[in-house]
């Protein structure tokens, strides 16, 4: 069974590859989750290092239990926004181009661009980040008045234009030997009708002799030939 | 006692809500060897550990209030 990384995916469409956002497009999050993981914890050993006010009893209890809440919605957050990352999926096939955009959870965008409609593509790397670890936005224009197409985050994003470039080239390619393919084939039943013809206007009898002008005679036919044949039979 | 493990427990449900609602939008969505079940098993486990740990100090709390 194969597998449907988009809807609307055709049965023959072969899949060249698919591109999730660099890890690093994560870093804020990541950051930010280790920071408020960190918080809590900093804030007891800071109080029982400068010998703070203890907490006991039913006190105890309701921090225990705000903690508890605190990190499972930590854990919660930053799955979150992993998920919103890692489900962003460009896929590129033999035949278009397709963005999976996971703005939220629950709030899909599915955008797809024929390979036809590809005019330029190009690989956008801004900032230290996406320069040192080499990942960035593939950029690609379409024909027409319909909006750049882009694929964010994208690790190696050079690779990734070469990848759709040739992807491209390749389509062109088959549809060019496609047309060439039918162009022959037509030239061939050509020449094999043709070939046909003429063996048949060899294998035609030559045209009989012209007949005698017929006698008239009372009953308005020939003396030689048969009563029941037309007048104007040729063999 | 009994009504700080409620409202405890209300909290989780809350928060495991967002938290289930994000593993069945992992599982519809992730693609066949991919790192989406992993995560949802790594968020699961971290979830159980959580509200056990905090079921266990919470139930080995002494409420009597040190004067």
């Amino acid at each position: 069974m194969s597998v449907e990384y988009f809807p609307g995916q055709k049965p023959d469409e072969q899949i060249k590859a698919i591109i999730r956002p660099h890890w690093l497009n994560l870093l804020g999050p990541i950051l930010v989750t280790l920071l408020a993981a960190a918080l809590p914890i900093a804030i007891i050993v800071a109080g029982n290092a400068l010998e703070g006010p203890t907490v006991e009893g039913t006190g105890r209890a309701i921090v225990i239990a705000l903690l508890g809440i605190y990190y499972l919605g930590l854990a919660t957050f930053f799955l979150l926004r992993w998920l919103s990352v890692y489900l962003d999926v460009g896929v590129i096939t033999n035949q278009r181009v397709v963005d999976v955009d996971q703005r939220s959870l629950f709030n899909r965008n599915i955008a797809e661009l024929d390979s036809k409609m590809i005019q330029d593509i190009s690989a956008d790397k801004s900032g230290l980040l996406q320069t040192v670890f080499d990942f960035g936005d593939v950029v690609i224009q379409t024909a027409g008045e319909r909006p750049n197409f882009t694929l964010e985050g994208a690790p190696h994003p050079e690779q990734v234009v070469d990848l759709i470039q040739r992807s491209v080239g390749e389509r062109s390619d088959e549809e060019n030997q496609s047309s060439t393919d039918t162009a022959e084939a037509m030239q061939e039943a050509a020449k094999e009708m043709k070939e046909a013809a003429e063996t048949l206007k060899e294998q035609a009898p030559s045209e009989p002799e012209q007949a005698p002008p017929a006698q008239s005679t009372e009953s308005g036919t020939s003396p030689d030939e048969p009563a029941d044949l037309p007048r104007d039979y040729q063999k | 006692m009994t009504v700080i493990i409620l409202a405890y427990l209300g909290g989780v449900l809350l928060v495991g809500l967002v938290g289930g609602a994000g593993v069945y939008h992992a599982l519809k969505f992730g693609y066949p060897g991919d790192k989406t079940r992993l995560a949802v098993v790594l968020y699961l486990t971290v979830a159980a550990v959580v509200v056990i740990a905090s079921l266990i100090a919470l139930g080995s709390t002494d409420l009597q209030e040190v004067a």
